[in-house]
């Protein structure tokens, strides 16, 4: 699949806009998904960064040095541009779940991997990953959904791949917090 | 005999492997450990759901429907010519910075410096009314920067052949000692946050954060040579805190046939890539980077036979330029003169049974008189720094021998009394002339306790 996309690549860089269009089809979809959760459902962020994204790639291809697999260097530049938007909103004060100092100084009440594995519900799942931080939704999100490796989430985010492990650690800890705060509320209606 | 990967492994590429994009080899690992374990198994369904559930996520997302009108928009700008960027036109009309944080202070574009990565809301920058507010705001601050920088400069002056090089690009501030070196000289380099808070330099595998390229062409980054010639080691195991000041040493690691280690003469940039942390979501990496020039005539350099003898022949001893594919990276051939045994050996790895800290630093524990190996692995031009106020260790020549028997560059010391020392080693890989080096920036750190 690379290998293709690297031909896509180079052939972009010769200002191909044929070959710019196929990576578009191909992972628009991927991307909006991702820019959607990440930029809090607004459509318009969402579609004029998916906008811009592919801009980049259009003027930036000749300058893909091949280290990173093209799909990882295409959410770094998602990435980079879902951290410009979400700075620009300061949504960091509309999120209802921990910050920065909660993860490091995490007083939680830690929960063994097989209580983790069985309140998996999908209904309370989806709630409670809606209830997740951006940046802990988009580490869980690029390991779990795009099937990165944590060294290539550390690529994509820019940081070093211990705060990528320890983020995405603390973000299971908070998914099964917030998923056992759904149940809770779904008992207490019911 | 079969391959096996650890539990923690097999966590760690569970979502690769569902996700389909493990090689055949790891996909068969991954299969061989799960018919095994079942708590990874379990960790497999949990991996699993959460896949399912963004898949499910995404499917009710009005994605595909208004994917033409997007590409539409798209294929619009492309046809407008001014959006229309040429690697030259990005190289005219860059900027320092690689996201554009128009609401953070003091980064001013500069007209000297090339867009490392993406610049699309830069570009857009003339559409809003606020802009010309923006820019003036950035003008003033971008000045005040380059007073206090040239203040900087003008503390730091010395008795060099030449001025010392200060960046005047923001809160980054980056000096090196010369602003102009010769072929093989080092360069030292200092960095200064003078921001309020601290900066976060990422460790992204490419490149280190610190990076030297070199001007060619018109370009820094050309397409046909690496993007960072050379490696400065420089991955500070914490955040950089306000007001800190870092120091670092660079060395060229490519070895340039006939000259052994240099740079080559012409115009180059020290880069620094970092992430400026705002209450996280507003987090960026940042480029801020400073120019200097080598001048001056290689050194002549004769490389000598490429055997390698091992350290127990005395002789012959090949000649060879410190550090070159000759000498495996080595500093010599020589042998170490007779010593008496071995008591520790300490590698890459460590010290077997003594802890490891996450800023490569491994702790070695020693009883007073005692001797220590410690033995790296060739092929790297290693460069030892050792800070000892208090004299606990003695380097035993020759320091830096090759061991054929363990492939590897070998330093001994002797220990004088109880106390403590830091041994860092860094260095880049050696390759043989006109191959293709990865570059790769290595460094371990010993933290030795003498009781």
């Amino acid at each position: 699949m690379d290998t293709e996309d690297r031909s896509l690549i180079a052939r972009i860089a010769q200002k191909e806009q044929g070959a710019l269009q196929c990576l578009y089809e191909k992972y628009q979809s991927r991307l909006y998904g991702y820019l959607w959760r990440q930029l809090n459902g607004d459509r318009s962020d969402v579609e004029d960064a998916l906008q811009e994204i592919f801009l980049a790639i259009w003027r930036t291809a000749w300058k893909y040095r091949g280290e990173a697999q093209v799909i990882t260097w295409i959410f770094q530049i998602a990435h980079f541009h879902t951290m410009h938007i979400l700075y620009k909103q300061r949504l960091s004060d509309k999120i209802p779940l921990s910050d920065e100092s909660d993860e490091e100084n995490l007083q939680v009440e830690y929960l063994n991997s097989s209580q983790e594995e069985t309140i998996l519900d999908r209904l309370a799942l989806n709630e409670a990953l809606r209830l997740l931080t951006p940046k802990h939704r988009e580490a869980l999100e690029l390991s779990f959904y795009h099937g990165f490796s944590q060294e290539e989430v550390a690529k994509i985010l820019n940081m070093p791949i211990g705060t990528v492990k320890s983020r995405i650690s603390y973000a299971r800890r908070a998914l099964s917090r917030a998923m056992s705060a759904v149940a809770s509320e779904e008992e207490a209606s019911s | 005999m079969t391959q096996r990967i650890s539990c923690a492994q097999c966590r760690d590429m569970l979502p690769v492997y569902i996700a389909g994009r493990l090689s055949q080899d790891e996909h068969l690992l991954i299969e061989q450990h799960l018919i095994d374990c079942p708590q990874c198994q379990r960790y497999g369904e949990y991996t699993r759901t959460l896949n399912e559930a963004f898949q499910e996520a995404d499917s009710l997302l009005p994605a595909k429907s208004r994917a033409t009108p997007i590409w539409n928009g798209i294929s619009s700008k492309l046809a407008t010519p001014a959006k229309d960027a040429t690697p030259e036109k990005e190289q005219t009309k860059g900027v320092l910075v690689s996201m554009s944080f128009d609401e953070l202070p003091s980064t001013p574009p500069s007209n000297e410096e090339i867009v490392p990565e993406p610049i699309s809301r830069w570009r857009q920058v003339g559409r809003y009314p606020l802009i010309a507010i923006a820019v003036i705001v950035i003008l003033i601050v971008g000045s005040l920067w380059y007073v206090g920088a040239q203040r900087n400069k003008a503390s730091n002056l010395t008795s060099g052949n030449s001025s010392p090089s200060t960046s005047t690009k923001g809160p980054i501030i980056i000096t090196t000692d010369h602003s102009t070196y010769a072929p093989a000289d080092a360069i030292n380099a200092t960095i200064k946050n003078t921001l309020t808070s601290a900066i976060e330099v990422p460790d992204n595998g490419d490149c280190p954060p610190l990076s030297i390229q070199r001007e060619d062409n018109g370009q820094w980054n050309s397409p046909q040579e690496a993007s960072c010639i050379t490696t400065a080691i420089f991955r500070p195991a914490k955040p950089l805190a306000s007001q800190q000041t870092l120091s670092v040493t660079v060395r060229p690691i490519q070895i340039t046939p006939g000259h052994g280690f240099v740079f080559l003469p012409g115009k180059y940039r020290l880069e620094l890539q970092y992430t400026q942390n705002n209450n996280d979501v507003s987090s960026a990496t940042v480029v801020y980077s400073q120019t200097f020039n080598v001048q001056g005539t290689l050194p002549n350099v004769t490389d000598g036979p490429t055997n390698t003898p091992d350290p127990g022949q005395q002789n012959p001893i090949p000649s060879g330029t410190p550090g070159s594919i000759t000498l495996n990276g080595c500093l010599t051939q020589q042998a170490p003169p007779n010593m008496p045994s071995t008591d520790v050996v300490a590698t890459e790895q460590g010290v077997a049974g003594e802890p490891t800290s996450t800023d490569f630093t491994h702790q070695v524990n020693l009883t007073n008189g005692q001797v220590l190996q410690v033995r790296l692995k060739a092929n790297v031009n290693w460069h030892m720094t050792i800070t000892d106020p208090d004299g606990v260790l003695t380097l035993q020549t020759i320091p830096g021998a090759y061991s054929k028997e363990h492939a590897s560059c070998i330093w001994r010391f002797t220990t004088n009394k109880p106390g403590t020392a830091q041994l860092t080693f860094t260095g880049g890989m050696v390759c043989p002339p006109n191959s293709m080096c990865p570059d790769i920036a290595m460094l371990t750190r010993f933290a030795v306790t003498v009781k």
